[in-house]
């Protein structure tokens, strides 16, 4: 295409000109390792990539996979340079493969793709089947298709478990997210109340997806278990102050509540079970 | 012009040009900023690639958005108005959510300018619907109003309903206005949409200037107000629809603009375009290079920046005796 | 020739201007006089084109509907009542607009346009205002800004809506004297008055309405009676002389 033609020159001619040197030299490919490298720029993507590719395929994950509130593998990723997620920064790491979540960075997904990287975008995950269909694309990006078979089998082994243990009688549940925001259907967290063995309440009463819900309603709705899940608790904020409304409280002394953090469900991952685990020690 | 207006015009594209050029020197890594381009083998890339259509948007959305504030504020002789008060971009936003909302945005890299630019269409069509027959400047601009608020509320419903937090999140970034990661194929994009745009803004500056003396001594001067009107909502809804689609909302530089440059080049509204599409190109371009400048860490958005850089000037300019706003020469 | 046949402008039910029919003549003043809603400065907006009305105008035999945009403008020049400025541009600016149907888009102004422009200024007496935004003039010196701004375009039909009405003494006869001296020189004026003396002394043609209808019209002596000031306006009138020029002051209203 000559328009791609002139700006190259146009290009070249620039480089010339400004020859300066570069601050920042690109790493490596990871040749040696036979596998392809992977810079990852979502947080859910992040989390999967830790999981299931090789340390050292990954060049890159975002900085929110090193922040602890948000992040399962905060530490893991740590180890890594962080990412802001631009195509610039992705260049200079020159990675065989990205991976993306399918909402976050369109501009920048499309321009990699343009540039001629392959880039992989992954759906947010509902059910269990999402998480296990995620783990195996991350694993076939990042050329390990035998450690995501592995991790699925074990996923869905732990599954089967968990819903072989399930209580008879499923216990009425509503979640409270900071802002006085739930969870319905079509959701990780329902997802996981499920495989709890709880009802959700929020569910029944006809909320798809995610919608919120005043303390009125909440009370209303009388569930026997109360599952707090917070947000960066130590910052001050209207949507915090909801989960310290008074009346709130008061339900909450007089009912089971449970505490889970919001990194557990706000990525789907095989880590996501443990929230299972959490929610079923809060049991009344 | 003055010829006085002529060099300070000129100094101003030149001051632009300037921008255009700090803005293909400077790159942002995840340490902060990067002055150059990194190794030999990656700068035809990121410059062909990455920074010159980043400058060029910015050069065009800025220039877009100071020129159609210019127009706008000729137009209804106010200088409040500003190029998001016609609907066209609440329009161009909520085309641009719905791509979001029904996951188009994926794989195709045009859905979401594309999609911004058919809701501009689409809130400039109605609004000829509801008032190009009378024609009026109260009903156009009462319509518009109407327009922009329902469009506001559209995309707030989308917003309610979106597929995910996540989608949810993106669209309000999104309408914050970023030039962040845009292509060539976007500046491809815009341009046969801003190109009439700014030739009907451009038509329309003799009917401003004529504006300045009332509707009907418009009129009477064979400069009809109602094609000038038709000429100027159209010329924005156009342009400024377009940038919007690919930018977000980039707030305060219509605005603020016109402001900033009537002490330097006079009232008459045509003596204003020409300026205003430099400057307005000018502190987009500053504001998007100092995105980069900042401590390391995600990226500001330009509508932040914008209003940032601009609201310290307009605060000085609006506090100042208004005598001593008026043209000096 | 300006012609007007069978000119009537209707708003809804209310009939402004009733058919009418007239015939000006190029050299001529006219006083367009009568009482508030008389229909005035509708008949004056509907030879300027600037509402929709019924009927025909023409000016030298050619239906000015027939002309396009600029060469109208270019042949009627009209000064609204309203003295609008809306931007703080210099009086000079302001005078240079009544040149925009000589010009082309992204023309700049000519030689003819500047040396209009200084005369239309020395006519009304504001070339010392040249530089000052119209912000901080007058009333009276921004009305005559404005008047000059009408006469730049220099048409041969100038419509004038009270073209006098917040002038000094001074300004109102030089203003006048202006006026008519335009129209001799190859120009039709037809100028909205309310000072009856004025009328009679610098117009040669009186044109009397009331309720949108002509009630009168020919020389001031002829028009501007006593019976017909206190049939249309209700007020009994002073009718002196001056230098054998009638003096009319409106002295009393009658009982309605």
């Amino acid at each position: 295409m000559s328009i791609a033609l002139a700006s190259t020159r146009a290009a070249r001619l620039a480089v010339a000109l400004l020859a300066l040197a570069g601050t920042f030299a690109a790493r490596p490919a990871g040749a040696d390792i036979g596998r392809p490298t992977v810079a990852s720029i979502n947080l859910c993507a992040d989390q999967l990539v830790l999981t299931v590719a090789d340390p050292e395929q990954i060049l890159t994950v975002s900085w929110l996979a090193a922040d602890p509130e948000e992040s399962l593998l905060a530490e893991q990723a740590a180890r890594y340079p962080l990412n802001y997620g631009s195509a610039e920064e992705l260049l200079r790491y020159a990675p065989d493969v990205v991976i993306a979540g399918a909402y976050t960075g369109a501009f920048t997904r499309a321009l990699l793709r343009r540039l001629g990287y392959r880039v992989v975008e992954l759906e947010p995950e509902v059910t269990v089947a999402d998480i296990a269909a995620n783990v195996r694309r991350v694993a076939e990006a990042v050329g390990r298709p035998a450690r995501g078979a592995a991790l699925v089998a074990a996923l869905e082994e732990r599954v089967r478990r968990l819903e072989a243990t399930r209580p008879a009688v499923p216990v009425d549940t509503v979640i409270v997210r900071p802002g006085g925001f739930t969870v319905g259907r079509d959701n990780l967290a329902h997802t996981l109340l499920m495989l709890a063995g709880l009802r959700n309440v929020a569910a029944e009463r006809g909320l798809d997806r995610w919608g919120s819900l005043s303390v009125e309603a909440l009370l209303r709705s009388d569930p026997q278990l109360l599952v707090m899940t917070g947000y960066r608790d130590d910052q001050p904020s209207l949507a915090n102050a909801v989960l310290r409304h008074p009346a709130l409280l008061a339900a909450a002394r007089e009912r089971a509540t449970v505490t889970v953090p919001a990194a557990y469900w706000s990525c789907g991952l095989p880590q996501s079970l443990d929230a299972v685990e959490l929610l079923r020690r809060g049991l009344p | 012009m003055t010829t006085r207006g002529v060099g300070r015009c000129a100094a101003l594209a030149v001051l632009a040009a300037a921008a255009a050029a700090a803005s293909l020197a400077v790159g942002r890594s995840s340490g902060g900023a990067v002055l150059g381009l990194g190794g030999p083998d990656l700068a035809p890339a990121i410059l062909a690639e990455i920074r010159l259509p980043r400058a060029l948007l910015g050069l065009l959305v800025g220039g877009t958005l100071g020129l159609c504030g210019a127009a706008l504020q000729g137009l209804l002789r106010n200088p409040l108005a500003e190029p998001g008060l016609l609907g066209a971009s609440s329009g161009a936003a909520f085309g641009a959510v719905l791509v979001f909302y029904f996951g188009l945005a994926g794989p195709q890299s045009l859905a979401l300018p594309a999609g911004g630019v058919a809701g501009a269409l689409a809130a400039l069509a109605a609004l000829y619907a509801l008032a190009g027959r009378r024609g009026d400047f109260l009903t156009v601009i009462l319509a518009g109003i109407a327009l922009n608020a329902l469009a506001a509320a559209l995309t707030s419903l989308a917003l309610n309903f979106a597929p995910s937090p996540y989608a949810a999140l993106e669209i309000l970034f999104w309408m914050l206005g970023s030039l962040a990661d845009r292509s060539l194929a976007h500046v491809w994009l815009v341009l046969p949409l801003m190109v009439p745009g700014w030739i009907m803004l451009a038509a329309a500056a003799r009917g401003l200037d004529a504006l300045t003396l009332g509707n009907e001594t418009a009129a009477s001067l064979g400069l009809d107000p109602r094609r000038t009107l038709w000429l100027v909502v159209g010329g924005t809804a156009l342009a400024v629809g377009a940038a919007v689609a690919v930018t977000g909302v980039v707030g305060f530089v219509g605005l603020v603009v016109p402001h900033l440059l009537r002490p330097l080049f006079g009232f008459r509204p045509s003596g204003l375009l020409l300026p205003s599409f430099f400057a307005g190109a000018l502190l987009t371009l500053v504001a998007d290079v100092a995105i980069r400048l900042m401590p390391p860490g995600p990226e500001l958005k330009l509508g932040v920046v914008t209003a940032l850089l601009g609201a310290p000037f307009f605060l000085h300019l609006v506090m100042r005796p208004r005598a001593a706003a008026l043209p000096g020469d | 020739m300006l012609t007007l046949e069978d000119v009537r402008v209707r708003y809804g039910a209310h009939e402004a201007v009733r058919p009418c029919s007239l015939d000006l003549a190029v050299g001529e003043t006219v006083a367009l006089v009568g009482p508030n809603g008389a229909g005035k400065s509708s008949l004056l907006k509907a030879i300027a084109g600037l509402l929709a009305f019924e009927g025909r105008v023409a000016f030298r035999g050619r239906p000015l509907a027939e002309l396009d945009a600029r060469a109208r403008a270019r042949t009627v020049a009209y000064l609204p009542q309203a003295r609008t400025v809306h931007w703080p541009i210099a009086a000079r600016e302001v005078v240079a607009l009544g040149r925009l149907p000589h010009r082309a888009a992204g023309q700049r102004e000519s030689e003819a346009d500047a040396a209009a422009v200084e005369w239309a200024m020395r006519q009304t007496d504001v070339p010392a205002l040249a530089a000052r935004p119209v912000d901080r003039l007058s009333g009276g010196e921004r009305a005559r800004v404005l008047l000059a701004r009408a006469l730049a375009v220099q048409a041969p039909v100038l419509l004038a809506d009270e073209p006098v009405a917040s002038l000094d003494p001074y300004h109102q006869l030089t203003i006048m004297a202006a006026l008519a001296d335009y129209a001799r020189r190859g120009a039709l004026v037809v100028a909205v008055l309310h000072d009856l003396s004025l009328a009679a002394r610098f117009c040669g043609r009186v044109i009397l309405m009331q309720d949108g209808r002509v009630v009168g019209d020919g020389a001031p002596a002829e028009v501007l009676r006593a019976e017909a000031l206190e049939r249309h306006y209700g007020v009994e009138p002073y009718i002196g002389s001056h230098e054998g020029q009638r003096v009319i002051v409106p002295w009393r209203p009658l009982a309605k």
